[in-house]
């Protein structure tokens, strides 16, 4: 653990201490000078950091957490005590956390030092991380693209060296698409693996905190921190948590890998196709046993994702009513008007469509048909990934069907939703699911998804370490300043 | 001239869980605290904040659910009930729906008053018991600005609640109080809540709907609100009937719509159609997997369970033998009927009969314990001590009229009822050697009194009832100083 302080954070204190004041105003600096290019951050709490960072520094030595010193960011749907928490909103324009929600707590028990919030989509409903009320965040490998979302903010903080892992959340894909198109690693843990209290709910039954870090070893031991049952979420899971970084440490191909069938492949633009095979003959070429998959039938998968996801979210934002807190709008004096101006006000378009299509597929004469039909087509799709996979086997997958497209591009309502077909399987599921960079196409990040039985989050890391020093992988991207290590972000 | 329609009523009866905390958090519930002190993320609806539920809360619905016959569901699934309003935190209540805690109870009313000539004695259908979450309340004065605008107190929200659901058995105003008492007694009983309807522990919704005698299907369906006395239940049902009668009779329709009850006016009012009712779009709550009872939760709450009333009441008249009236008056008070068993358990231990035990106790239970008790508000003595008194007075140990002021003296000072005898001087009194020897001191002192008594002047022995009252200083039982002096007179009788 010391190595990763020295590594991550510390810069060595002429008393044979580290400095982790030092260190932390370097990433700070590294960190403003990087959001005036990319808007990674909505928040910068320098004093917040430098105050922990001075309280580390007292720590005696016996006394240090697993990531002492370590630099994180947290997208800005998760309470951090004190500090705005708009979950990108307009309604939460002037909401400030009161409680650090329990992935937090556990962040700062372990040593970490939390830079700032970053951005997202509202309400992390979005693939682009463009809807945010604060303006989109850029790509850091390509400035005019976007950088994918919702979990962008966290993605790009990580991918530009501002800091060496982050915390995002994934309802649908959130964490794994902006890590592919970055360039880095993100996880989605197996749903229940990591409390949701302090995470503003989006859709309760698939929103998981994920983490993104331009490296397996702080991505793991990020994870293994947040991991674990939380007296507080009724929805965690008490189960042992494993040594994720030593798993990640201990490169191991999977007994075989399930690569999703040729005809799944078909939306894929050509060259991310090609990137996609490529990564497929790496795993063959180790000798791992390949099997073809028939993924189940997108038009499904994406409406059962989109129907219970947004019937949640419909529920879920009822609480931005404008009357305990947030923004309200009194229209005409009258208690309804106060409600409806107060949510049409503070809501962007996206959410708003969010809400209604969720609010209709509740209603009467449509629960029935449809809400259920949802449920019951979600049973399916993990009964079906569930036969697919034996313990120790992973399932290869795309996450994007294209390169980030340009911020400039005008984009057609529904394409996004579409695009979202591989990674709401896992969500669906409620598998663990691992993005990890394989190499580029057209010169932008490529990455592709690894997908365990529940619970496995051990063999995605260490298939995901083996598959990183693969002859021919480039996982690491040469302008990636990932490894920012100190003193030189 | 037999009545052309029939009543048919069903009520919705909220109770608040008499449980520490609130439902899904830590806060307290608590009632009368200053507005908006007991209050986290989590009863507030801040985001991000999540429900976990409440064992306590768990196991007196269960309770509840067996005190009124219920099958209880194994497993139970919470649901989101939605619609805005200013004292609902999250925009839906938690609460449960397709899938309740219980189901299938029956509650069994006895109505003195026959009705249509005969006697009303039936079960009413318990049709579910659901827990949820209570929402805040409106608060229109009493604060700064409170001229202009309302407030919302949100102590109240969160606290666990359980809705009974009742079939629509119910044929009269009069039946459905009754159900609500009974409803009201069991959930008192058992400690599930104190219902104090005062403080909204307890509060009804009715339905009630009017059909022509004999018809198969219900007619249109009023919903009543606000009946939150049993005067009010009465008085409000009663309206709403004559209101649906006449207008059946009129020959004009019912409309299906809720009804506020107007307390002052005593009538009530539409509150809000059918047509703009709201779809509450209920769904299984994300946060909340399915409540599978927790191991051994059942048989604890099943154990927890007192023997009710009725049962009771039933018990003392057979194998106490104490008479209906009384058994009944402390049957229905579970901690009176606590205290009255303790009591007897304890003159029985002391080697009194359970019968004359029981005789005593239930007398001085229903008169003194309870004008004592009305003074203070609590038992005066532990039954321990008041079953030692009873045994004395079963025992003939201690005289009658002395009874009173070793337990008044009892009350006071917590000491047992033989010490306080002997203090005061009433040992050995009662039947006692004492008072035998010295009625026959008495008799031997006033010869001419004895021989004229003999002689058949017995009105002379209030002389010698007098004289043995004044010996032991009124301490003694009239009856019983008379009972030794008989005695000691006719013992030489026929000698000398």
């Amino acid at each position: 653990m010391t190595a990763t302080a020295g590594r991550s954070c510390g810069i060595p204190h002429p008393s044979g201490g580290l400095d982790v004041t030092a260190a932390t105003a370097a990433r700070l600096d590294h960190a403003e000078a990087i959001n005036r290019r990319i808007h990674a951050f909505l928040h910068l709490d320098r004093d917040g950091a430098l105050a922990a960072a001075g309280r580390l520094e007292r720590q005696p030595a016996d006394a240090r957490g697993s990531l002492f010193g370590l630099p994180v960011a947290v997208k800005d749907n998760i309470a951090v005590r004190g500090l705005p928490s708009t979950s990108g909103s307009a309604v939460l324009r002037n909401y400030r956390a009161p409680y650090d929600a329990t992935v937090v707590e556990r962040l700062r028990r372990a040593g970490a030092v939390i830079l700032g919030t970053t951005n997202l989509d509202e309400f992390a409903m979005g693939s682009a991380t463009t809807t945010g009320f604060r303006g989109p965040t850029r790509n850091p490998v390509a400035p005019d693209r976007i950088v994918g979302g919702s979990s962008g903010g966290p993605a790009a903080a990580v991918a530009a060296g501002a800091v060496p892992a982050a915390l995002g959340t994934d309802t649908g894909g959130s964490v794994r698409l902006p890590a592919a198109h970055t360039g880095i690693f993100g996880i989605r843990p197996t749903y229940g693996r990591v409390s949701r209290f302090g995470i503003t709910a989006y859709a309760s039954s698939f929103d998981q905190v994920g983490c993104l870090a331009s490296d397996l070893h702080e991505l793991a031991q990020v994870l293994s921190v947040v991991s674990g049952a939380d007296p507080r979420d009724a929805t965690s899971i008490d189960r042992e948590v494993p040594d994720f970084t030593a798993a990640a440490a201990r490169p191991a191909l999977p007994r075989a890998v399930v690569a999703c069938s040729d005809e799944d492949i078909g939306i894929l633009d050509a060259p991310s196709r090609t990137a996609f095979f490529r990564a497929l003959r790496r795993f063959e070429e180790a000798g791992t046993t390949i099997r073809r998959f028939r993924l189940p039938e997108a038009v499904t998968t994406i409406s059962a994702y989109y129907v219970l996801a947004c019937a949640e979210a419909s529920s879920n934002l009822a609480r931005f009513d404008g009357m305990r807190y947030g923004s309200r709008v009194a229209g005409d004096g009258t208690l309804a008007a106060a409600f409806r101006e107060s949510r049409t006000a503070g809501f962007g378009d996206e959410v708003r469509l969010r809400i209604l299509l969720g609010t209709t597929v509740l209603s009467q004469g449509y629960r029935d048909a449809i809400y259920a039909a949802a449920t019951a087509a979600r049973k399916a799709i993990r009964d079906r990934l569930s036969g697919a996979l034996e313990p120790g086997e992973l399932l290869l997958l795309p996450i994007a069907r294209t390169s980030p497209r340009r911020l400039s591009d005008p984009i057609e309502a529904g394409e996004d939703y579409e695009g979202d077909r591989f990674t709401v399987l896992a969500a669906l599921a409620g598998f663990p699911a691992l993005a990890v960079p394989a190499g580029e196409r057209n010169g932008l990040p490529f990455g592709v998804e690894l997908m365990a039985l529940p619970w496995q989050e051990t063999t995605l890391l260490s298939a995901a370490a083996a598959f990183s020093a693969l002859p021919g992988a480039t996982a690491q991207r040469s302008t990636s300043p990932s490894r920012g290590a100190a003193g030189a972000p | 001239m037999t009545d052309p329609f029939e009543t048919v009523i069903g009520l919705e009866v909220h109770v608040q869980l008499d449980t520490r905390t609130k439902l899904f958090c830590g806060c307290p519930n608590k009632f009368g605290s200053p507005p908006n002190t007991h209050l986290c993320a989590v009863c507030y609806g801040l985001p991000g904040a999540l429900p976990v539920p409440n064992r306590r809360a768990v196991e007196l619905a269960v309770r509840a659910g067996l005190a009124l016959d219920c099958e209880i569901n194994e497993e139970s699934v919470f649901e989101r009930k939605h619609y805005f309003y200013p004292d609902l935190p999250k925009g839906y209540q938690i609460t449960q729906y397709e899938f309740p805690l219980a189901e299938a109870g029956s509650v069994h009313i006895r109505l003195e008053e026959e009705r249509d000539g005969e006697p009303v004695d039936r079960n009413v259908g318990i049709n579910r018991i659901q827990i949820e979450e209570d929402a805040g309340k409106l608060v229109h004065d009493g604060f700064p600005g409170s001229d202009k605008r309302s407030g919302v107190d949100f102590n109240r929200a969160g606290v666990p609640l359980i809705e009974i659901v009742s079939d629509p058995d119910m044929r009269s105003a009069a039946e459905a109080v009754a159900y609500a008492r009974e409803l009201k007694s069991r959930i008192v009983y058992c400690r599930v809540s104190d219902a104090d309807m005062e403080k909204g522990n307890l509060r009804m919704d009715g339905n009630v709907s009017v059909r022509r005698r004999g018809d198969v299907d219900y007619g249109v369906k009023v919903e009543l609100k606000n009946l939150n006395s049993f005067r009010f239940l009465q008085r409000a049902l009663e309206y709403e009937e004559q209101r649906q009668r006449e207008a059946l009779a009129g020959g004009r329709k019912v409309v299906q719509e809720t009804r506020l009850y107007d307390e002052a006016r005593g009538v009530t009012e539409p509150m809000r159609s059918k047509e703009e009712a709201e779809d509450y779009r209920y769904f299984p709550d994300p946060d909340l997997p399915p409540l599978r009872l927790p191991e051994g939760l059942l048989e604890a709450a099943r154990s927890a369970l007192p023997e009710f009333p009725r049962a009771r009441a039933a018990r003392y008249r057979s194998e106490h033998g104490i008479a209906s009236d009384q058994a009944g008056r402390i049957a229905a008070r579970r901690d009176l009927a606590d205290y009255y068993e303790g009591t007897v358990a304890a003159a029985t231990g002391a080697g009194s009969p359970v019968v004359e035990a029981a005789a005593v106790a239930a007398g001085w239970i229903t008169t003194e314990v309870v004008s004592r008790e009305k003074l203070d508000g609590r038992f005066a003595a532990p039954p321990e001590r008041l079953g030692e008194l009873v045994h004395l007075l079963a025992a003939k140990e201690l005289p009658r009229n002395a009874a009173r002021e070793v337990f008044q003296a009892m009350c006071d000072t917590g000491r047992t009822a033989r010490e306080l005898m002997a203090e005061l001087g009433f040992a050995d009194l009662a039947g006692g050697s004492r008072l035998d020897e010295t009625a026959a001191r008495l008799v031997a002192e006033h010869p001419e009194d004895r021989d004229a008594y003999r002689a058949g002047k017995k009105k002379v022995i209030g002389f010698f009832v007098g004289q043995l009252m004044r010996e032991l200083r009124g301490k003694a039982d009239a009856r019983e100083a008379r009972a030794a002096l008989e005695r000691a007179l006719e013992r030489g009788s026929g000698e000398s």
